[in-house]
């Protein structure tokens, strides 16, 4: 069949996709012989937005002052963790309520419950147990053959591990979370919570106090 | 390992990012990962099925992904928790194109019969022969021919592009 002018027109439609990294793929193979579907645990949206400011860089003791933005929601966050990466960046990931649900009494007394846990003392240190495991699992920055940290432009390593950091936070603290609510009688996987959702956002200060711009430099 | 099970890691080691970019073009980078661990899990329930010949067994994974496509168009969702890893690298390292890029043709595709829509994607956008599209649809390479041509001259009309 011959080739015309519209044939590549519609060549040239496809939406660009976002390749990922083949051991990514491979793992996911791998896995999904023995699949762990998450149908009823809600997707957290991450959002990043500009750097929060800290009185300290220490783990625990970071506290956010009104020099960064925060989506409206985040104004008033069900829950927020601070926390130092291993890279030396000092940051903050807030959470949003859950939202809908086919039981939203049940939505709401998880909500509450998510609200007091985070109130406490404990949610810092029960996450930090679990972070070094998270990272080991994600493995190490990121690269695409023929990539090496030596050849990646300026900022790209530091923003890989920015994100390889702050993924195994988030997945340290969606854990941490669902332990807390399993003890109070509330297991990930009830059908009360089908469909809910809730939101994400995590702000940044890198290693010189400088807030810290998700995806600036890569 | 069984040889099955050996076929099958194979199959979809040299299809994955294929089915991927598919399922992003379908329903955006959010939630294609939750439905390539869908298709992968199918994949491996039915891997009796799975066709002895490589480009056969392509066909075949791209057959599944476009029923979990089809299911969650009908609401069926579910996250997969294996699916997070690639979720969270996609996302992050997303660029998006000019917003206007190629949105006149886009346009025009939706105008089309869900049908024709369905099979010039998969020509032109997954770069399938037009008899592996048809596998694919589960119709037969003739009356998918039919369509195409139907396609691209109502195509041709909406965008005001003439035969070369």
């Amino acid at each position: 069949m011959t080739r015309d002018t519209l044939d590549d027109l519609l060549d040239s439609s496809a939406p660009v996709g976002s390749p990922v990294a083949r051991r990514h793929l491979d793992a996911m193979i791998a896995d999904a012989r023995r699949p762990t579907p998450r149908k009823l645990r809600p997707r957290i949206l991450v959002a990043a937005g500009l750097a929060a400011l800290f009185a300290s860089g220490g783990v625990g003791v970071a506290t956010a002052t009104g020099v960064f933005s925060w989506a409206p929601w985040a104004q008033q966050p069900v829950g927020a963790v601070q926390f130092t990466m291993s890279n030396g960046f000092d940051c903050e990931i807030r959470f949003s309520a859950y939202t809908a649900g086919s039981d939203p009494a049940y939505v709401a007394q998880v909500n509450r419950a998510l609200e007091g846990w985070y109130r406490s003392d404990d949610v810092l240190p029960t996450v930090q147990k679990l972070v070094p495991a998270k990272l080991e699992s994600l493995g190490p920055i990121e690269l695409q053959p023929g990539e090496t940290l030596e050849t990646l432009p300026p900022g790209e390593a530091e923003h890989r591990e920015w994100i390889r950091n702050w993924t195994a936070w988030d997945l340290a603290i969606s854990d941490a979370e669902w332990q807390q609510l399993s003890s109070l009688g509330m297991p990930p996987g009830d059908p009360r919570m089908e469909g809910s959702e809730r939101s994400g956002q995590i702000n940044c200060l890198d290693e010189s106090g400088n807030s810290y711009r998700p995806g600036a430099g890569s | 390992m069984k040889p099955t099970h050996a076929r099958i890691t194979s199959a979809l080691s040299e299809s994955s990012p294929a089915l991927l970019a598919y399922l992003q073009r379908r329903v955006g980078l959010d939630d294609a990962p939750d439905l390539l661990g869908e298709t992968m899990v199918v994949a491996w329930r039915r891997v009796d099925d799975l066709p002895a010949d490589p480009e056969q067994a392509r066909m075949w994974l791209f057959g599944i992904a476009r029923n979990t496509l089809l299911n969650h168009a009908r609401g069926q969702r579910r996250r997969w928790a294996l699916a997070d890893r690639i979720r969270r690298t996609t996302m992050s390292e997303a660029t998006a194109p000019p917003a206007d890029q190629g949105a006149e043709i886009r346009d025009a595709l939706a105008r089309l019969e869900p049908d024709h829509r369905e099979l010039v994607q998969l020509i032109h956008w997954e770069r399938l022969t037009i008899a592996q599209a048809a596998t694919v649809l589960d119709i037969s390479a003739s009356t998918a021919r039919t369509r195409y041509a139907r396609a691209k001259e109502q195509l041709r009309a909406t965008l005001g592009v003439a035969t070369t």
